[in-house]
């Protein structure tokens, strides 16, 4: 019930500041300047609350004065129930009632929900403020005592502007002033410097605030703002849409800039037109107003064009969506759909059904009808977008991302301007010569609208519920257990970690020694190394070997993209064909197009190929619901876009989280619980088979906060913040943890060595560990910056190519820690090493082997696309890979 | 979500605006529950459909006996008239119930919340009552009664009310043209609507005035008779001075009449009491308790009296001089303490009508009631303010009756 008033009231205003705040980072791309735009932003949208409440309260002040003498006299000459009755008839002849105060307390009770929405979104904002601003400052030292200044600062600026606003008023209605940023120097004492920043800027904002309105500018002021807010804001998408939006060649690029940024700035002299217009209008408007009333939207019209704005947004655009492909969005689970609908129900309700009339209720009363016909507009232009002219953007995952991508070619998007502005021209000439007409539609869709939405809800649910059933009689098989492994045969399991870091063993194990255990007869090789620096150019490598390296590779093209779904087929294919069972299981995929790539193996006879990942993903649906539910409204609004904004609102499938990771919890989670349930997928059978079983794991690439000390994934989480960033040392050698992408990443590198030490533990039991060869390798690291000397130049942090290698060979003991030069490439000649017999690579003929790693230098691409493979620069590093000074530039 | 992280995001002008405005939001919450209070304290049972009256053209609201002589000739007169008439007392005892009337219907409403109950929802064109403090007490202004005309029981500016005590009327039938001044300045101190002013008279004097011709002369006293009568209150002649004002009037030798103000039996019966056991042997004391003060008033040849209205009737029916004493009232909880101490109307014409004395003046009392009485021109002053204040002498009824004809609406 409270979370539900949450969704309505603040949800919404949440989600703006979510959207200016982060619209303005991918900009900047720096959060002190986002933390300005968003309190800038919030103290505008805020003027006009603050403004009618001063107005409000001047004039119940001044009433209250005129007042004053006699409720005294009132008060001191009468006692008990006459004093009342007096001082009440007092009131009465004055035309005052006490609950007039609440008038002016109202509009200033309505800032409220817009400082609760700032404070919680600053506040569960992760990912986009550095170390630094994610704790309180301790800028100052003096001896062992650090002193947070800050919030010093913040007191400071917020006595100034109390001085100032207080200026002219009694001691007793002073003090208050002064004493409220003391208690705020306490409450925020010890907040994150983020936090603090913010609050600051919004102080000095208020100050200016105060300022003006002293001088009695307001009005100007407000004006220049505005249009400079405006203008501010256009050359904002101006450059985004230069940016990310439009895919073109150069010259194209830079002529559609300067037009775009032409058209911006010319739009400006809009609302400075706009705004100069009015002071002469003025008096035709107030002739005019009697005019208006007669064709004057009811109350009740306008309130039924919100409502149809609410059926269109919270329920129509979602089903027609979920309809479609119900069981891919909520797969199962039919609380899922509740959870969803409920959220969207109570968003929109927030944004149309309160806020509009917010809106409508605070405007003057003549400009009601306007507000009203505003309204109107958009539902008609809403409708436009949704039903008309759109996007044919394929399928959406379940967190609302297209297959695909965004991809619109560039002149359709031009092409959705064009029409936008027709439709639009249209659509305002409409309503305005024929309001009456136009709201008949509107009250004709809504009806319309509510029908189709309850059979898509139904369709929905049937579909999933069904889905359900069939789920439950699968799952009732015992086809889960997918990883075999013979009791008297021989048995090779080799792991991907996508983004493994391999300088994280030792802090690893030094934080968890019980994990040698678990670990026992593995050998880790610090000294090991990566071609290249991200999944694209390092993974065939590990799976294919010296043949794959992105030197080899080659470019993004046809040939390669075969070649690197070639380099993943080498090992299943080698080892089937020597009589090993195989399984292979979310291998990384080769770039081609969207369908599930391990249909590739379903030629083979002998080998299995599975999705495990997938299958997890929608294991946690309460995340996932979470997931679904704020992409739900970001998607829906997307929807209800023109087409040359849906680019910009898609945010390349981040939709204005702070990050990919917050987004996508689930795709992480899924990573999780296939690690989770290895021991449940694991088969131990009586045979003399041998089994050969490779798979990929992404919880390494999906760094998140994981509860401390053991590392487990839980929905909220409390971790000590100065644990958390505390730097570990071992072996003298420290490494950083102090913001919040590193900490994350040791936290999933971690949990994914906890996770597997528990499936080796599981094998020791069942009697397969020691017949059993485990090789554990990445792709690539990842720069973080982590090791100060790691750091070779400022592209180059070999953090991000000591990729992880960890071979446990058969009936090997103990825990141990070799120097040898190694890299991933060597896993395919590792995994079938005294197996397989002059070991060759099945499509291409050569021996797989270790490369001469004394004479020939490994050609290290300093880049993780593939795409520039021939553009991007190579490095050279021989012997030990950890060593700074043996990379040089190629 | 903690409260105390609410605050946040305020900044300091906010901050105050919001702290004043809960602190607003307190004290009208205190005020609307001291308002439901209020409400509970006077909630009377639920009136009966049947028990709604039918709308009346005029329905006179009386408290009782001792305004029987301000309503009987109106009631009278209205009794031959056209309107459909209601006389509402919430007095038993109240003459004008028994009196025999074809066409004013008189009705005992009973007293307290269950007379209020009646009276907030009264159904009339007009309303005629003197009681002050209309939508300041219990009393509220009925939403079926178009107008609330006030007449006076007693000669004064209109200030001599507890504060607000008219301001809900809509038509004040005045006494008397000065009345109007002070009407009208206290509507623009408190910047009210204009009520509608009328002069009709002073209907009780009238009665006075009757009762007074009708009654043979029986003055066979021949010793001088003084009657003491004060108001009630802190500052009320007995309160101040009260035996040394008996002993001093006692020296004089003459008869003395003290007549306490009905309200001071009430409130102030102790010491009232008091004083009456003090001189109950004393010939030359008598007590006066009747409901109507006619005969002490025929009987007296000089009246003693703070600032009570009485002084009016003794000097304005009766032609005999008046001494005042001089008491500093405290005005503050009356509408004369809007006009913050100014010597108002009936201040000044204490030197035309009578004299002034203080506590030193006792002593000499004897010298000054013997100059009063015998000085010749007085009389001469009186009359020129007698006409001055008092309009419309023995006509206030009709003239009445007249307004109510006029200004109802309520056509059958």
């Amino acid at each position: 019930m409270l979370g539900c008033l949450y969704n309505i009231i603040i949800e919404p205003i949440e989600f703006l500041f979510r959207y200016i705040f982060i619209a303005i980072y991918r900009v900047t791309d720096n959060s002190v300047i986002s933390l300005v735009g968003l309190s800038l932003a919030v103290s505008f949208i805020t003027l006009p609350l603050y403004m009618l409440a001063e107005k409000c309260q001047n004039e119940e002040n001044a009433k209250r004065k005129s007042m004053e003498k006699w409720v005294k006299r009132i008060h001191e000459t009468f006692k008990g129930d006459e004093r009342y009755y007096v001082e009440q008839a007092y009131y009465k002849e004055q035309n005052y009632k006490p609950i007039y105060s609440l008038k002016s307390s109202a509009s200033l009770f309505l800032q409220i929900p817009f400082f609760i929405a700032a404070y919680n979104y600053l506040s569960g904002l992760k990912w986009v403020f550095s170390a630094s601003l994610d704790r309180a400052d301790a800028l100052l030292k003096i001896g062992s005592i650090s002193i947070n200044v800050l919030p010093i600062i913040m007191t400071v600026i917020n006595l100034i502007s109390g001085i100032i606003y207080s200026h002219g008023m009694k001691w007793k209605e002073k003090w208050q002033i002064f004493v409220l940023p003391l208690v705020f120097l306490v409450l925020l004492y010890n907040s994150k410097a983020a936090l603090v920043l913010y609050w600051i800027f919004n102080n000095v904002f208020s100050l200016i605030k105060n300022i003006v309105i002293k001088a009695g500018k307001a009005d100007k002021v407000m004006k220049i703002v505005a249009v400079f807010m405006y203008a501010g804001g256009m050359i904002l998408f101006a450059v985004y849409l230069n940016s990310t939006v439009i895919k073109m060649s150069a010259p194209v690029k830079s002529l559609t800039f300067i037009v775009t940024t032409l058209v911006a700035l010319y739009s400006c002299l809009i609302p400075a037109v706009i705004l100069n217009r009015k002071k002469n209008k003025k008096k035709e408007e107030i002739k005019s107003e009697y005019s208006d009333e007669k064709e004057a939207l009811s109350f009740g019209k306008i309130v039924i064009t919100e409502a149809a704005l609410f059926v269109l947004m919270a329920v129509y655009i979602p089903y027609t969506v979920f309809s479609a492909s119900p069981t891919e969005i909520f797969g199962s689970n039919l609380d899922s759909i509740r959870s969803v609908t409920i959220f969207g129900i109570c968003f929109f309700a927030g944004v149309f059904l309160l806020w509009g009339n917010v809106i409508l209720l605070l405007s003057e009363k003549s400009k009601r009808v306007i507000v009203g016909k505003i309204y109107m507009i958009i539902f008609y232009i809403t409708v436009f977008d949704f039903f008309v002219f759109k996007a044919d953007l394929g399928f959406v995952n379940p967190v609302f991302r297209f297959d695909r991508g965004y991809n619109v070619r560039w002149f359709y998007i031009l092409l959705s301007i064009a029409a936008f502005i027709l439709c639009l021209a249209f659509v305002i000439y409409m309503v305005m010569k024929h309001s009456c007409l136009m709201y008949k539609i509107i009250a004709l869709l809504v009806i319309s609208m509510i029908g189709i939405s309850a059979y898509n809800a139904f369709k929905t649910v049937r579909i999933v519920k069904e889905h359900g059933n069939n789920v439950s009689e699968i799952s009732s098989n015992d086809s889960d257990k997918i990883f075999n492994f013979s009791k008297n045969g021989k048995n090779v399991v080799v792991i991907m970690l996508d983004r493994a870091i391999g300088a994280y063993v030792p802090y690893i194990f030094d934080e968890k020694p019980e994990l040698e255990k678990s670990y026992d007869g593995f050998v880790f090789y610090p000294n090991t190394v990566s071609m290249g620096g991200g999944t694209a150019t390092g993974a065939y490598e590990l799976f294919g070997g010296y043949e794959y390296t992105p030197m080899k590779l080659g470019s993004d093209d046809e040939a390669a993209v075969s070649k690197r779904a070639e380099a993943l087929q080498v090992m299943p294919v080698l080892f089937s064909r020597n009589d090993y069972k195989v399984m292979v299981s979310d291998l990384p995929t080769s770039g081609m197009a969207s369908y599930d790539e391990m249909q590739m193996f379903n030629k083979y006879d002998g080998i299995e190929s599975y999705y495990l990942s997938k299958k997890y993903e929608y294991l946690d649906y309460d995340n996932i619901s979470e997931a679904v539910k704020t992409n739900l409204v970001s998607f829906t609004l997307l929807k209800a876009a023109p087409v040359f904004a849906q680019n910009f609102l898609y945010d390349d499938g981040m939709y204005f989280n702070s990050s990919y990771g917050s987004a996508s919890g689930t795709i992480g989670l899924g990573q999780y619980y296939m690690l989770d349930h290895l021991i449940d997928m694991t088969s131990v059978n009586e045979t003399e088979n041998n089994y050969f079983s490779a798979f990929e794991n992404e919880l390494t690439h999906t760094p998140m906060e994981l509860k401390l000390p053991d590392y487990s994934w839980e929905k909220e989480i409390n971790n000590d913040d100065s644990e958390l960033v505390a730097s570990h040392v071992t072996g003298g050698k420290e490494m950083k943890m102090s913001e919040s992408s590193q900490y994350t990443h040791y936290h999933v590198n971690m949990a994914s060595l906890i996770m597997l030490g528990r499936w080796f533990d599981y094998l020791k039991e069942q009697g397969v560990y020691d017949n059993t060869r485990i090789i554990i390798a990445s792709d690539h690291g990842y720069a973080l910056g982590q090791f100060e000397d790691f750091r070779v130049n400022d592209v180059l942090d070999i953090q991000q190519f000591n990729c992880l290698l960890m071979v446990k060979d058969f009936n090997s003991k103990g825990f141990e820690t070799r120097n040898d030069l190694m890299c991933n490439a060597d896993t395919p000649w590792l995994a079938v090493k005294d197996l397989i017999e002059d070991a060759k690579n099945p499509f291409t003929g050569k021996i797989l082997s270790e490369q001469n790693k004394n004479e020939e230098p490994f050609y290290v691409l300093v880049s993780e696309e593939a795409s520039e493979t021939l553009s991007g620069t190579f490095y050279m590093v021989q012997d030990n890979v950890l060593d700074k000074n043996n990379w040089t530039e190629k | 979500m903690e409260s105390s992280k609410l605050y946040l995001y305020i900044d300091p002008g906010t901050g105050s605006m919001l702290l004043i405005a809960i602190m607003g939001i307190l004290s009208s919450l205190r005020f609307f529950l001291k308002k439901f209070w209020m409400k509970i304290k006077n909630r009377t049972g639920v009136l009966d459909e049947s028990e709604k009256d039918k709308k009346k053209d005029v329905i006179i609201f009386s408290e009782g006996r001792q305004y029987v002589d301000v309503f009987l000739k109106i009631v009278r007169l209205l009794d031959e008239s056209n309107l459909t008439v209601s006389y509402w007392s919430i007095d038993e005892e109240d003459a004008i119930l028994s009196e025999k009337l074809s066409n004013v219907k008189t009705e005992y409403i009973g007293n307290g919340n269950k007379a209020f109950a009646r009276l907030n929802s009264m159904r009339a064109d007009i309303c005629l009552a003197t009681t002050p403090g209309l939508e300041v007490y219990q009393w509220k202004r009925s939403p079926e009664v178009r107008e609330y005309v006030h007449i006076f029981h007693s000669i004064d500016e209109g200030l001599a009310y507890r504060m607000f005590g008219i301001d809900f009327y809509d038509t004040i039938l005045g006494v008397g043209e000065f009345q109007k001044e002070y009407i009208r300045r206290i509507e623009k101190l408190r910047g009210i609507k204009e009520k509608k002013f009328e002069v009709a008279g002073c209907t009780y004097m009238d009665v006075l005035m009757e009762k007074k011709s009708a009654a043979a002369k029986a003055d066979n006293n021949p010793m001088k008779t003084i009657l003491l009568a004060p108001s009630w209150g802190d500052s009320s002649v007995l309160n101040k001075y009260g035996e040394k004002m008996i002993e001093g009037l006692l020296a004089t030798g003459y008869h003395l009449i003290v007549r306490p103000h009905p309200q001071s039996l009430v409130v102030e019966k102790n010491m009232i009491d008091g004083l009456v056991e003090r001189y109950k042997n004393n010939k030359q004391v008598e007590w006066d308790f009747s409901k109507s003060n006619f005969e002490a008033l025929s009987k007296s040849d000089v009246l003693i009296s703070d600032f009570s209205s009485v002084v009016f009737d003794f000097a304005f029916v009766f032609d005999k001089p008046v001494i005042y004493t001089d008491v500093t009232t405290d005005v503050s909880a009356y509408d004369e303490a809007w006009l913050e101490g100014e010597t108002i109307w009936r201040y000044k014409i204490v030197d035309e009508i009578g004299t002034m004395v203080g506590e030193k003046d006792l002593k000499n009392i004897i010298n000054i009631i013997d100059e009063l009485t015998e000085q010749k021109n007085i009389e001469e002053r009186r009359n020129i303010f007698k006409n001055q204040t008092w309009a419309n002498q023995g006509k206030a009824a009709e003239m009445v009756v007249k307004y109510l004809k006029e200004n109802c609406l309520n056509e059958e």
